[in-house]
């Protein structure tokens, strides 16, 4: 790992488009300032890892699952529970499994 | 096109319903295409399934079923999910808020984004009705 030391207002550069700036060093917290190019991701990586265990644990879901899932929600108490677009792209163009079941 | 996906068997699917995400998914960021499949009994659930990975799937939810006000910036015209993470038992399941994945339609295109609002949970529930044990 490289180890580098900055003092308040001073930049490191990574690559040629992202910049990170100490902003301010305050009782044991550091404010950084980064510019970086739009499409890249960048997180606070307890939070990045906090989503990659959500979303590892969503791929372990059966069908089975989300049915009976959306058995309940079906009939959850709940007034906004309607679908509130009929508009959906996949909809109309829906991705049928096997082709007994088109139409 | 045929894909064959673990769980949903043979998909049969054409280059319209391919979702190119540049950056994958968190976690996941060498996958890169990805279809959605809506199954009739999973209603109103959807699925994201990996054209590159025959074993993953990730069911999704509109998270306006959830929270109505759910909005996210800059989406305007796109299809906005989040990922349901369903447990057992099912009442406990919870929606992941934090991070949803856009769709959009005329790039064909997908994202997964951390929402900048940190009101929004991680887990959120799903069911909160059936939550007797939480105090607010």
């Amino acid at each position: 790992m490289l180890v580098l030391t900055r003092k308040t207002g001073e930049v490191i550069t990574i690559g040629q488009d992202v910049r990170v700036k100490v902003i301010s060093i305050q009782d044991g917290q550091v404010k950084l300032g980064i510019e970086a190019p739009r499409e890249l991701m960048i997180f606070r990586a307890e939070l990045y890892e906090q989503i990659q265990r959500q979303n590892e644990k969503a791929t372990r879901i059966t069908k089975t699952f989300v049915a009976k899932a959306a058995g309940l929600l079906a009939v959850a108490p709940k007034g906004q529970r309607e679908s509130h677009n009929n508009k959906e792209h996949w909809v109309r163009r829906p991705l049928i499994k096997d082709s007994n079941n088109r139409k | 096109m045929k894909f064959h996906n673990r769980q949903f068997g043979e998909l049969t699917y054409d280059e319209t319903h391919v979702f190119r995400f540049p950056e994958g998914i968190i976690g996941f960021e060498h996958l890169r295409k990805f279809l959605v499949v809506d199954e009739e009994d999973a209603e109103p659930f959807r699925w994201l399934v990996s054209l590159e990975d025959s074993d993953l799937s990730f069911p999704l939810i509109h998270p306006m079923v959830v929270v109505p006000e759910y909005t996210v910036p800059c989406a305007s015209g796109a299809t906005i999910f989040v990922v349901a993470v369903l447990t057992e038992p099912v009442e406990e399941s919870t929606v992941n808020l934090r991070a949803p994945i856009i769709i959009d339609h005329t790039k064909r295109m997908g994202r997964q984004v951390i929402h900048d609002n940190d009101g929004y949970a991680l887990q959120h529930r799903l069911f909160p009705e059936f939550s007797p044990t939480r105090s607010r």
